[in-house]
């Protein structure tokens, strides 16, 4: 009989169910995850500068290994800008450590990102001394040169100060420098400003999103 | 910040007449590029006595000279004072790390590569002379 049989089955049926009912809604969820996890917008780690326009020119400046400076050339790539000096025992060290980690990490999307420093102490950075000293952090990074004058002007575009402090005894002196770093995106606009001590990892989640 | 069970090893105990004891961790450095003429030695430093002591200076010989700095961010500017002197009152502790307190090696005689220990000599005034070896490492 019909009624028997419908008597005997809801048991055995239920329970083979419920897995199926728990793995749809884990599944559910996961989605739900998965969609707002794609439509939150990403969080960069440095300041994010609104409606900047294109990153002031530097023209005026050299690779230390030779040739302009043109941003305009670098179009499609992240372009990192870092004011430095290679007599700078700490912080430009380790600004340039984390950079190099954070391009490293990106694999062959790396070399989409030209990573630059202007010295701001033209006087003893020379061109040689420069490109030897950038390339330690990274084979890839570029030493930028110019005469004070001219890397004053840069700087100022970029909103950056520097300035020589009293020199020692022995004649060697310090700058005083912004040491932040700017990343220039793939459109040519200046967009963000990391202040010292950003982490590398931080750096190269958001150099991924900034290459797209 | 302990970072290593290797870096945990370069602890250094002394105590000396004057009943200082400063225990000395996390010793690193920063591989210097070969063309540069600076680099920075960072120590984490525990003053464990119950008597004040002070850092008076510090010295290698893969430096030609060595100061106290400190690197000063203000109003967006980076700047480095020299520190003459550290004052460790009973019981303190002095993190030195990048950005911040650093013993800066000037003249740098040999570029400082990974997986070496380079010697450093710390001097204090109540724990004398304090030999740190400081292990190399791209961090």
């Amino acid at each position: 009989m019909t009624v028997l049989s419908s008597d005997i089955e809801p048991r055995p049926r239920g329970r083979r169910r419920w897995p199926y009912l728990v793995a749809a809604a884990l599944a559910g969820i996961g989605l739900g995850l998965l969609a707002l996890a794609l439509l939150r917008p990403h969080v960069y780690a440095g300041a994010v500068l609104q409606s900047s326009g294109p990153a002031p020119p530097m023209t005026e400046l050299s690779y230390a290994d030779g040739g302009e400076v043109d941003l305009a050339a670098l179009r499609g790539d992240v372009v990192l800008v870092y004011f430095g000096y290679t007599h700078c025992p700490d912080v430009c060290p380790t600004m340039l450590s984390s950079v190099a980690r954070a391009v490293g990490g990106l694999g062959a999307e790396g070399e989409r990102v030209t990573t630059m420093m202007v010295t701001v102490d033209p006087e003893r950075d020379t061109p040689d001394l420069l490109a030897g000293y950038v390339a330690h952090f990274d084979d890839g990074f570029r030493g930028v040169w110019g005469s004070e004058d001219d890397v004053r002007s840069v700087a100022t575009r970029y909103g950056v100060i520097f300035e020589h402090d009293e020199p020692g005894a022995d004649g060697s002196y310090l700058v005083s420098h912004t040491a932040s770093l700017m990343a220039i995106d793939p459109e040519g606009a200046l967009r963000i400003v990391y202040p010292v001590g950003v982490t590398a990892d931080d750096l190269q989640r958001d150099l991924a999103e900034l290459l797209g | 910040m302990r970072r290593s069970p290797a870096l945990l090893g370069v602890i250094l105990l002394a105590s000396c007449a004057g009943g200082g004891t400063i225990e000395i961790s996390d010793a690193w450095a920063r591989p210097s590029p070969e063309v540069a003429d600076t680099a920075a030695f960072y120590v984490s430093l525990v003053n464990q006595s119950d008597v004040d002591d002070v850092l008076l200076g510090a010295e290698s010989d893969r430096c030609a000279d060595a100061q106290l700095h400190e690197s000063v961010m203000e109003e967006g500017t980076m700047s480095m004072s020299h520190l003459p002197s550290i004052v460790l009152t009973a019981g303190s502790d002095l993190e030195m790390a990048p950005a911040g307190i650093h013993v800066m090696c000037m003249g740098v005689t040999e570029p400082l590569t990974v997986g070496e220990s380079v010697s450093v000599t710390l001097t204090f005034e109540q724990s004398g002379d304090l030999t740190v070896s400081v292990p190399v490492e791209d961090r």
